[in-house]
């Protein structure tokens, strides 16, 4: 193989490769927004639904993103609220909070009504717990109806740890991780009320 | 050149009809023929990104190097498979949730790779456009058979509208994967029945 072969096979590659990492880039930036309003509108609306009292206006047109904290990188972790109105006014909010469950995250869509100070309703999103027995806290709707129309200031962790969350026999990992995630979620509800501007 | 610009596309529909005559591309033409709608998405995913890989690859295939073209295939077919991915995502997603990982697989469909290799290497620009695009619809051709014949017999219906008479107690085994395949032996064999019929006559 000659210098100048190989010069030309590197010359060639590394425009190719750069033209299309490029091209990827660029089709990125134009279809990133539309992706995320889809993935929102497939993904979470369900779960949206669930919880959310009646409503008369598109709660993922009306999501409102803000800053909740920063993670360990020093990045800033943005959390999205969606706002269910009914006539004009706000009658619920939902965001999702996560913790990690017995075999990944386990996340969970919060309702809450900011006027009453209570927690509506709690739907699991995403989880990837072992079928049969961690599953159960998405698919038992007994359990996550624990957590309904109780008052923020209730200790939502599991009874074992003071709380008034009963967990579900065989699965406490994944019913402590549900019950983490609320808790946490509350927190940062608490801790972003002043700046939501309800 | 009209002449060869017409024989190249419409030999992907009979000829060289790319599932059923080379056995190419077959999984993704058993995976995804439960119904016609996801057949459809499915064919036209493979259409562009064979175009457009068949345009680009015959576009360079003068510069690039023979010992690094595989390379240079792959990228630019992988390329054009994470913007088929990306838009459909993007304006298509319940067809993107239905399709899921086969999407990412057209980069190792053969027929891609195959074109790329055996085509529009060696020919040029609008010979191998029309060879891509005559090859990608004769693939989305195959899997419109199969996936009609599956989901009408199977599930009664065709594109999501009832066809068979009410009551119609449907033929799960079809919608299973062994039925994907006793439906394309089937479709293999009436084609050989037909083609020798044709070669008969004009012998």
């Amino acid at each position: 193989m000659s210098l100048r072969e190989i010069i030309q096979m590197v010359l060639v590659l590394t425009i190719v490769t750069a033209v299309c990492a490029g091209g990827l880039a660029a089709v990125k930036m134009v279809t990133a927004e539309r992706i995320e309003y889809q993935q929102i509108k497939f993904i979470k609306e369900p779960a949206l639904k669930r919880i959310l009292p009646d409503f008369d206006n598109d709660p993922i047109s009306d999501r409102i993103q803000i800053v909740t904290g920063k993670d360990s990188h020093g990045r800033e972790l943005k959390t999205t609220f969606f706002l269910a109105k009914q006539g004009g006014e706000v009658v619920s909010l939902a965001f999702e909070s996560s913790s990690p469950g017995y075999s990944g995250p386990v996340g969970v869509m919060i309702a809450i009504d900011p006027k009453a100070d209570t927690l509506q309703a709690v739907a699991v999103t995403i989880q990837s717990e072992t079928p049969g027995l961690g599953t159960r806290i998405a698919d038992d709707p007994n359990f996550p109806a624990q957590f309904a129309k109780k008052p923020l200031s209730s200790n939502f962790n599991l009874t074992s740890a003071g709380g008034v969350i009963g967990a579900i026999s065989g699965a406490t990992v994944s019913s402590n991780a549900v019950s983490t995630a609320v808790s946490r979620g509350v927190e940062t509800y608490q801790a972003v009320k002043p700046r939501l501007g309800l | 050149m009209a002449a060869r610009i017409v024989a190249e596309f419409t030999k992907g529909f009979w000829k060289e009809i790319a599932p059923l005559r080379f056995a190419l591309g077959i999984c993704p033409a058993l995976a995804v023929s439960t119904k016609v709608e996801s057949a459809l998405g499915m064919g036209m995913a493979v259409v562009f990104v064979l175009c457009m890989s068949n345009v680009l690859i015959s576009a360079v295939r003068n510069f690039v190097p023979d010992k690094v073209r595989i390379a240079v295939f792959i990228s630019i077919i992988a390329t054009g498979v994470v913007i088929v991915e990306l838009v459909m995502q993007a304006y298509f997603y319940p067809l993107f949730l239905v399709l899921g990982i086969w999407i990412p697989l057209i980069v190792v469909n053969c027929i891609v790779l195959g074109r790329a290799e055996a085509f529009a290497r060696k020919n040029p620009v609008i010979l191998s456009l029309s060879d891509g695009l005559g090859m990608g619809l004769g693939f989305t051709l195959s899997l419109v058979v199969i996936s009609s014949l599956r989901e009408i017999l199977g599930a009664g219906s065709w594109l999501g509208m009832m066809v068979m008479p009410e009551g119609y107690p449907g033929f799960g085994f079809l919608l299973r994967p062994p039925g994907a395949f006793v439906i394309f032996g089937l479709i293999l064999g009436a084609m050989n029945v037909i083609s020798a019929k044709i070669e008969k006559k004009t012998v």
